[in-house]
């Protein structure tokens, strides 16, 4: 109870005393800030709120140019996609999937032209080297995703497949025209079909993506004009190795090829 | 028309009204000042620490609650910027311990004059920093025993205890 008391005491103390300190204290000269330092503060404390507030007042607008700017690159984007050549859209688009079914749609047409280009045992080396050239491709486009390598893998097969079609039709004109032709040359022929295939899927494919659709058909005109080339030498390759062997047929088939080829210039081992 | 209490100036000022400030800082600019001013005694480290003050004021808006007092609120963090300028100052700086003396007595009656008032401006600065920032709180501020307290993170006992160290040195400063 003293205790109380005492420290009840001891408040009323302090209090009387705080408040007379308080009146001495409040006749000390009152300092100010400079005024300098008030602005500063003032700004700074205006900054801070009015950058919050712009935020606030452009926030929609920000969010606006946003939207636009999607809305715009999907635009661009579908653009250049109507504007692209339609296999190469393709490419881009295709899953591993679809270019598997795609290659497995194909296939019958390269099968007709092996079986109408090539009737003799040729056939099957023919096809062999189709299903080596298509197996890793296919494969390749089921396991890796699609990446611009394989795209350009695509494209080439794309390619291959037309300069394929193109020789092969060529080369059934030929056979229909000469029915005559020698086995050993159709042999011949076929072997150089091959050989043709496995060419042009080494092809550059930087080419390819600058206009694919549009250079197919040149691409497919000068590789014709090549196979026919090397078939004319294939075909007096065959006709040496007769000579040298001692059949004395080579002469009946250099006199046929002389036919056919009237302007072209025999080399010297078949000169008389 | 009332005026807008210090809670709702802030309160207003917190959600960018920025003219709402301007009257707190009209409010508040002396009082704060000289607390700085009072502490260390020197204009030019008053003056980094009363904008500093300020600054974390301005930072801290968003964290003010309305239903706390604004003076107080303010004046926590004017004392913690004040500490963090002591320890920066000396880092390996202690605490002082205070004791309450057996016996107080308050101030001898007319001690204190307006003659005094330089002595009494050179005492205080010359008080240990603890009683010091207490008795200035309280000058300056009116807050209440607690809520210096809760300011200076004490116990209200410990305010009590330091006043009355200041108040006890002042006397016999002044009366000497």
């Amino acid at each position: 109870m003293n205790t109380i008391h005492n420290n009840g005491e001891n408040d009323q103390t302090l209090n009387d005393g705080l408040e007379k300190l308080g009146r001495a204290y409040g006749q000390l000269e009152q300092d100010q800030p400079p005024e300098m330092l008030d602005q500063a503060i003032l700004n700074s404390a205006h900054r801070a709120v009015e950058k919050k507030s712009g935020w606030k007042q452009f926030g929609w607008m920000h969010g606006l140019a946003t939207a636009a700017v999607f809305v715009l690159a999907f635009t661009v984007i579908l653009d250049q996609r109507q504007l692209a050549p339609e296999f190469k859209e393709d490419v881009l688009l295709n899953t591993p999937s679809r270019l598997n079914k795609e290659t497995e749609l194909k296939r019958p047409s390269l099968d007709k032209i092996s079986e109408s280009t090539a009737e003799t045992e040729s056939t099957t080396e023919y096809q062999q080297k189709t299903m080596m050239r298509d197996a890793p491709v296919s494969a390749a486009a089921a396991l890796e995703p699609l990446s611009e390598e394989s795209a350009v893998r695509s494209m080439r097969i794309e390619l291959n497949e037309t300069v394929v079609q193109a020789a092969a039709a060529e080369k059934r004109e030929q056979a229909d025209m000469d029915d005559s032709m020698p086995k050993k040359l159709q042999k011949a022929v076929m072997l150089d079909e091959a050989d043709l295939l496995s060419e042009s899927v080494s092809m550059d494919a930087a080419s390819m993506q600058v206009a694919p659709a549009a250079a197919a058909p040149a691409i497919s005109a000068m590789k014709t004009r090549g196979r026919m080339d090397s078939t004319i030498e294939q075909e007096l390759q065959a006709i040496i190795e007769l000579k040298l062997s001692g059949d004395e047929s080579w002469v009946m088939e250099l006199e046929a090829f002389v036919e056919r080829n009237p302007d072209y210039t025999l080399p010297d081992e078949l000169k008389h | 028309m009332q005026e807008p209490t210090d809670e709702q100036l802030m309160h207003s000022y917190a959600n960018g009204n920025a003219k709402a400030f301007d009257q707190l800082y009209a409010r508040h600019r002396s009082a704060l000042y000289r607390y700085f001013n009072r502490q260390v005694n020197n204009a030019s480290t008053a003056n980094d620490l009363y904008q500093g003050a300020w600054e974390k004021i301005i930072k801290s808006r968003s964290k003010y609650r309305k239903s706390a007092p604004f003076t107080a609120w303010m004046y926590r963090i004017a004392h913690n910027h004040l500490v963090d300028y002591y320890r920066r100052l000396k880092p390996d700086a202690c605490i002082e311990t205070d004791v309450l003396p057996d016996q107080q007595d308050g101030p001898a009656q007319g001690a204190i004059s307006g003659e005094q008032n330089e002595q009494l401006r050179a005492e205080i600065s010359a008080l240990p920093a603890e009683q010091r920032n207490t008795l200035l709180l309280k000058l300056e501020t009116g807050l209440k025993m607690e809520e210096i307290a809760s300011v200076t993170g004490v116990s209200k006992e410990t305010v009590k205890s330091r006043l009355r160290y200041a108040l006890d040195k002042l006397k016999r400063s002044l009366v000497e």
